[in-house]
């Protein structure tokens, strides 16, 4: 079916009258930036960015897209990495990021209900004032939307089995228009602001109704459907910490230690990283990275042991010995603190709890920007994948000592998200080039070999689901179910 | 639907003479489901209806797959289970082909490091455990009783007794294959990627387990047949073997070694004058205890759980409960210590600050209740689970009402549903032959992931008789009302078949939803449609008369 | 009919699968989970207990007819060692007579005329003719004990303490007359005062009661408790779990008394020889080098317990009135062969998975080696695959019927597992 519309100005016009004038914008300058984001995905233009407020203006965009036929793609972050907010069909962008009520904090139960707009640093203050903490990814950039993260599967710094799936309940707008509440909250199927401490139930139940929709909507770029807002699991800020840092040589090294700790359930944040990737966390410039590289050991595993108000000092004392008796077992020294490294505490808090603010984002700190290539793995085959990432590099004559490392463990180390960062400066054509086909040849080489691509954006998609047999094609009859139209995020998935 | 000949041949065909039967004795054996006053009550409506025309046993996916292809060829229903114990095992028409998986009970894979098996069908919960013991590993133990499907369990709704760690059956859930309704294949998570093993879920793109499982209750078989998946492990510190002294209905569970230390609390309050007041006083210990992040067990029992564990025999049950031994509810916790010792004593210094803050009271080692739970039952808890053994009390039960949510609203949701259950039988009757003293006393209570959310069940005890089933029916009926008129969370959680058009313009238009989905996927309604949802919204004579409303 | 005794157990059944399964808390591999046989080899749920509660429901009902359906419904009826590990499993759970109802399937099928199978029906037309079920001459039944100078206790005049009951099997089957050779060498030994009954021994009667055929059985048990008033016996001593079984339970049950009450005491041997170890009768000082495993025989362990006689209905909840005690299968004869091993020097007895009130049948009992006999090897197969799990070298076991189907079931296995009745350890060991 052809769009009836002659042009995007009656497209824009039409929208002016949902929303107000001023946010609804088709000049240059904004449908430049809502083109591209940081990721090697091409641009491409969208006809018309919306900036939204409320579930309700999502709701009539989406179905003015559907009356016409038009493409919606839903963006929460000012900034984004993966390419996801990036329109493949033109159309209308839905920006959210403006959406940033913090609705309720239930420090009882443990959940923060909030909007779609509203980032890591802007939560955390909120939150901090109830004594609770979300659960954050590692540095994730200032304007990232903490509901974007979570949709997007952005692995916690938190080893906790039961903090991984952090979702309770979504308010959403289905691809044909309709608002969409899942979990418990579908009792309320009326306007969010209804949900109030008069609705007979506490949002904790996220099941259903019919799909289990806490599940399905992830990973799905927004062709699903788009959530407006989100109640997610947070924790107690604890009453004390303490980071012990362990140093190898190789990431081999690092495998049985790391499952041994994992296993014994200790720490509560635990992470691997190689010394570029800590590196440049903890520069300030791209001048300092390889300074402070050359302080660190070639790989640290960082975890990070936290107590709360019951007799924290022997919570603590319990994990210490455990550790020191791993420790000997396998003739590990750990470290408080990382020697050489001036304030490594201050720079360790910062990155355990905080977004990175204040400066250069850390990814783009390098070159200004990082083609990353990111899966998960069992912990006892990412010294493989970790040699078939050296190789494609240096195949791509990229320099092994730039690559950024990092290890994420997940649910108590029942997985692993392992992430290579290839730092390149996006200014420059040829190097935008070079990282876009060393990006597709890394890729190539692990999904060989057998990585599990679980995120999928850009190149992936085609890459990956032509290997998984009738998984694409089932996902396109659940789109088909959904959004008959194909009006959310066409292209995205291929679905 | 019919079956025919043709059919039958076919199936022959696919899985060997010997591995299919049409025969009515052959049959007969799938055809009644017995717990349950609603299972009693099917089969009186649906009589022979329920016997299947047919019973096929295939020994993989692929036989599977054809089996399913020929349904849509030669327009028969199939309903896929597991070890068949709940009632969407069961045909409600005639003409529908039974799917037994007996034949497919491989574990195909046990990985002791990265915690996760990957089963067949007919793998039971008891045998996997087993294999998982002896590598420092175990699994979540259902309520149903360790001797269902591991994989069906997953796959449709299990609670379990260490669901304070692990969460629910979806939460245990890593990746699946599945025959879809019109005998397509796919797989999800890592399963679905060559070489990348079968560790992890998540993917590749949107997470399939969102689409083949919803809310409690799954599709009840509506979406094709699960033929494999791979499920989460849990670290285990315990002995390699469990350890049990005695003989048959005397055996006790032995110790657990030094590794795990059980306590029971009850708080003072007395049922059923001060339920309310118990209830809330549990629920305080468990957001401490949340809050705490401690244990791996914790759960409160309601006073039919004591007594069913408790008893020997029947008459045993009977007698106890004539004699109150357990006047109130108690609460359950299970310290394992999975870093050192040390943090077994740790853990149990917090539990004695923590219940001294909320009031309560350990129970004392002498207490019946102690020496029934902690030395009989606390251990099957985690080995077998067993509330099957509900049905002892009078050789039938139900859940009476269930709801997930918060602590504090299933505390809440118990009293309301008890006060329902208590006007019932005080204004109706209803029940007076079977609700004292076996039921409206308190309530399981199971928080999950340390306490973040929670779940809960109530029970009534009615006898099999068709009068006593139908009070029940109504005592049941008359609790969902209530649900329904405090706009409870409840009516959300346990739609299935008429259920999604009784209350999906309620919830969203969820039915909408699903039987888009259920058209796409199954358009000629082969898979299980007893009880999915059906494709097409129904007349609202037709639901009403499916729930027992007209 | 029969089947009305068991319509409350047959109906209540909850269909949990329980009876599937050996003792959840006893399972140690997912090798040997199961506990039924029946269902392993037939597959579908119709040949559990679950399945038959099922089909007596259906007979009841009418969803199921004798007539239109009696090839299946024998098949599935005694395609079954009656073992009761099912029984065992679900009292763990519910209350239900679980082998009331396996037992009430076959008396009605024979009430009505349609069982036993014609296999069955050979051994009980042997018994009527031959007072054995190998249609072996009586005269020949104490061929065993020639020379051997033991009392005959058929004979007028002649008493004794003990009343050594042979039985058919170990008296006739070729290779097994060891056994009661051994017995009385063990028992003259040990000063024991025993006769036997000699040619006038006959058959227990249980192989008829088993297959259900509940006529037959009574003749013949009326003229055995004939014989042992005549002979005065009081205590009874038998190497046949099935013979066991057969005086201590089933004569018990048709004369509507508790086994306590009967006017004479039954003994397996392996009571018997533990008594006698213990109380010095007897030593055990060579030493025996061999690995062993215990394989228990059903009719002497969770089917060889006591009987309480109950007469009463049930009442509201299900409860029995007046209450009853049920059998749960933890009265059974286990720790008495288990003593006796652990007492022979050298003897290093290593248990299977599946032991007990819990342990996998032989495949042989409930007339299903006669009918079935390929079910039955099977069934044997699967025990002699666990016992060599065990790392054992020798599956010793004190049941005429286990030795056999085990050494069958060896037999074309490939196996080198050796089967040997216990007494033969016992003999190696005495001094």
């Amino acid at each position: 079916m052809t769009s009836q519309i002659a042009s995007m100005n009656d497209v824009a016009t039409l929208l002016k009258e949902i929303l107000d004038e001023e946010r609804v914008m088709t000049d240059p300058e904004t449908v430049a930036m809502f083109s591209r984001d940081t990721s090697l995905c091409a641009p491409r233009k969208p006809d018309v960015v919306v900036r939204v407020l409320t579930t309700q203006e999502v709701q009539a965009v989406v179905k003015l897209a559907n009356a016409h036929n038009l493409p919606v793609t839903p963006r929460s972050s000012k900034t984004g990495f993966y390419g996801a907010g990036i329109p493949q069909q033109g159309g209308i962008v839905i920006d959210m990021s403006a959406m940033k009520k913090i609705r309720k904090v239930d420090v009882r139960n443990r959940w923060v209900l909030f909007e779609a707009g509203v980032t890591y640093g802007e939560l955390q203050a909120e939150l901090e004032k109830h004594g609770m903490r979300i659960l954050n990814p590692l540095l994730p950039h200032e304007s990232k939307s903490v509901i974007s993260s979570t949709l997007e599967r952005e692995p916690k710094l938190t080893t906790k089995h039961h903090l991984d799936e952090t979702i309770f309940t979504m308010e959403m707008v289905m691809p044909t228009g309709e608002i969409f509440h899942t979990g418990s909250m579908s009792i309320a199927p009326e306007a969010p602001e209804k949900i109030s401490d008069d609705l007979p139930c506490d949002l904790c139940n996220f099941h259903g109704p019919g799909l289990d929709w806490f599940r399905l909507i992830p990973g799905s770029l927004g062709s699903f459907g788009i959530v407006t807002v989100m109640n997610a699991k947070i924790d107690l800020i604890p009453e004390s910490k303490k980071t012990i840092y362990f140093g190898f040589d190789t990431l081999e090294d690092c495998v049985a230690p790391v499952y041994r700790i994992l296993r014994k359930l200790i720490g509560d944040e635990c992470f691997i990283l190689n010394s570029r990737s800590l590196a440049t966390m903890l520069a300030e410039e791209a001048s300092e990275i390889n300074r402070i590289g050359a302080l660190l050991p070639n790989y640290i595993v960082v975890l990070n042991l936290t107590a709360g108000q019951w007799f924290p000092e022997e919570k603590m004392a319990y994990q210490m010995a455990a550790l020191k008796e791993i420790s000997q077992t396998f003739m590990l020294k750990p470290m408080e603190t990382l020697p050489n490294v001036p304030e490594m505490e201050t720079a360790m808090d910062r990155i355990l709890y905080q977004p990175c603010a204040g400066g250069s984002y850390w990814k783009s700190r390098a070159k200004g920007a990082s083609g990353d290539v990111f899966f998960l793995t069992p912990l006892q085959r990412a010294p493989a994948f970790l040699k078939q990432i050296e190789k494609a590099a240096a195949q791509n004559n990229y320099l092994k000592s730039d690559i950024g490392i990092y290890l994420q463990p997940k649910q108590n180390g029942r997985a692993f998200h392992m992430e290579a960062g290839f730092p390149y400066d996006p200014e420059s054509p040829e190097d935008r080039e070079k990282a876009r086909t060393l990006h597709q040849s890394v890729s190539e080489a692990l999904l060989n070999q057998g990585a599990f691509f679980y995120r999928l954006y850009g190149p992936w998609v085609d890459m990956v689901y032509a290997r998984t047999g009738n998984l694409q094609p089932t996902l396109k009859r659940i789109k088909k179910t959904l959004d008959p139209k194909n009006i959310l995020s066409p292209g995205k998935l291929g679905v | 639907m019919a079956f025919t000949d043709v059919a039958y041949k076919v199936l022959q065909d696919i899985v060997g003479e010997e591995n299919v039967t049409n025969d009515p004795a052959l049959c007969q054996a799938y055809s009644r489901v017995q717990w349950l006053p609603g299972g009693v009550m099917q089969r009186e409506k649906c009589g022979l209806n329920m016997r299947p025309a047919c019973v096929v046993m295939p020994g993989s996916a692929e036989e599977i797959q054809t089996i399913v292809r020929a349904a849509n060829r030669y327009g028969f229903a199939f309903i896929p289970r597991g070890s068949g114990f709940t009632f969407q095992a069961f045909p409600t028409q005639g003409g529908t082909v039974v799917i037994d998986p007996k034949r497919m009970d491989r574990i195909i894979e046990l990985n002791e490091k990265d915690m996760y098996a990957v089963i067949e069908p007919y793998v039971s919960f008891v045998g996997l455990q087993a294999e998982a013991m002896k590598v420092g590993l175990y699994t979540p133990t259902p309520l149903a009783g360790s001797q269902v499907s591991c994989l069906a369990n997953y796959s449709w709704h299990g609670a379990y007794g260490n669901s304070w760690i692990t969460g629910i059956g979806a939460q245990n859930l890593l990746g699946f294959e599945l025959v879809l309704p019109d005998g397509e294949l796919v797989r999800s998570g890592a399963m679905a990627c060559p070489g990348a093993g079968n560790f992890w879920n998540d993917g590749p793109g949107p997470d399939l387990r969102g689409f083949l499982r919803g809310g409690m209750f799954g599709h009840g078989g509506g979406i094709g047949m699960v033929t494999r998946i791979s499920c989460k492990l849990w670290p285990w510190t315990g002995p390699e073997v469990f350890p049990t002294e005695g003989n048959a209905n005397m055996k006790f569970s032995g110790s657990l070694g030094e590794n795990w230390r059980w306590f029971m609390i009850k708080f003072p309050f007395k049922y059923p004058e001060e339920e309310e007041q118990e209830l809330k006083a549990s629920a305080e210990l468990f957001y401490e205890m949340g809050k705490a992040q401690i244990a791996e067990v914790v759960t409160h029992l309601a006073q039919q759980f004591l007594y069913t564990y408790s008893s020997v025999t029947k008459q045993d049950l009977h007698d106890n409960i004539k004699n109150d031994v357990f006047p109130c509810g108690y609460c359950v916790v299970g310290l394992h210590a999975k870093t050192s010792r040390a943090q077994l004593d740790y853990e149990e210094k917090v539990l004695r600050a923590i219940v001294k803050q909320v009031g309560g009271i350990f129970v004392d080692e002498a207490e019946p209740a102690y020496q029934v739970w902690i030395k009989r039952a606390a251990n099957e808890w985690i080995r077998f689970g067993n509330a099957q053994r509900l049905a002892r009390p009078s050789d039938n039960f139900s859940i009476g009402s269930s709801n997930v949510d918060s602590i504090d609203q299933i505390v809440y949701e118990i009293g309301e549903s008890n006060k329902v259950e208590k006007q019932a039988l005080a204004e109706e009757g209803l029940g007076k032959d079977f609700v004292q003293p076996l039921s409206v006393n308190g309530g399981w209570i199971s928080p999950q992931e340390y306490g973040y959310w929670c779940l809960h069940t109530t029970d009534v005890f009615p006898e099999q008789a068709v009068e006593q089933c139908n009070q029940a029916m109504a005592i049941i009926g008359k609790v969902a009302q209530s649900q329904f008129q405090r706009n409870s969370a409840a009516k959300a959680i346990h739609l299935l078949g008429p259920a999604y058009d009784m209350f999906g313009p309620m919830v969203n238009n969820i039915h909408l939803y699903v039987k888009a989905v259920k058209r796409e996927f199954d358009p000629n309604n082969v898979s299980n449609p007893g009880y999915a949802a059906t494709p097409e919204v129904m007349p609202e004579e037709d639901w009403k008369k499916m729930m027992g409303v007209l | 009919m029969a089947l009305e005794k068991i319509e409350y157990d047959a109906s209540h059944c909850q269909r949990c699968s329980t009876c599937k399964w050996s003792h959840l808390w006893e399972v140690k591999s997912h090798r040997f989970a199961r506990n039924c046989p029946s269902v392993v080899y037939g597959k579908f749920d119709s040949f559990a207990a679950q399945g038959k509660n099922d089909i007596a429901t259906g007979l009841l009902n009418g969803e199921l007819s004798w007539e239109e359906n009696r090839d299946s419904l024998l098949d599935i009826i005694y395609r079954c060692p009656v073992c009761a590990a099912c029984d065992t499993s679900c009292k763990r759970v519910m209350d239900l007579d679980i082998i009331g109802v396996l037992e009430a399937l076959r008396e009605e099928a024979c009430e009505r005329g349609y069982g036993p199978l014609p296999a069955h029906r050979e051994f009980i037309q042997s018994i009527m003719n031959y007072d054995n079920v190998w249609k072996q001459p009586r005269s020949r039944r104490a061929g065993w004990a020639r020379k051997l100078g033991i009392k005959d206790l058929s004979k007028e005049g002649e008493t004794a303490e003990v009343l050594y009951y042979v039985g058919c099997t170990y008296a006739y089957k070729p290779g097994m007359e060891s056994v009661p050779k051994n017995t009385a060498d063990i028992l003259k030994k040990a000063g024991v005062d025993f006769g036997i009954l000699g040619a006038r021994e006959i058959c227990c009667g249980g192989i008829a009661d088993n297959v259900g055929d509940k006529k037959s059985f009574e003749a013949v048990a009326e003229k055995n408790l004939e014989m042992f008033e005549k002979t005065g016996a009081k205590l009874i001593v038998t190497n046949c779990p099935g013979c066991y079984m057969t005086f201590s339970e089933k004569y018990a049950r048709m004369l509507k008394k508790n086994t306590a009450d009967l006017p004479y005491t039954v003994m397996h041997s392996t009571q018997y020889i533990e008594q006698l170890i213990a109380d010095g009768r007897i030593r055990l000082n060579k030493p025996v080098d061999l690995r062993v495993t215990w394989h228990d025989p059903c009719h002497l362990g969770r089917r060889g317990e006591p009987y309480t006689h109950w007469e009463g209905k049930r009442v509201a909840f299900g409860l029995t009135e007046p209450p009853r005690v049920m059998n749960r299968g933890e009265n059974g004869v286990y720790e008495a062969p288990r003593n006796i091993l652990k007492a022979i020097p050298g003897v290093k007895l290593v248990e299977m998975e599946r032991i007990r009130e819990y342990a996998w049948c032989c495949g042989s009992g409930g007339g299903a080696k006669s009918a079935y006999p390929d079910f039955a090897l099977a069934t044997s197969r699967e025990r002699i695959e666990e016992a060599e799990a065990t790392g054992a070298g020798t599956i010793v076991t004190s049941c005429p019927w286990c030795e056999a189907n085990l050494i069958d079931g060896v037999d074309g296995m490939g196996s080198n597992m050796k089967v040997a009745d216990i007494l033969e350890l016992v003999m190696k060991a005495m001094v």
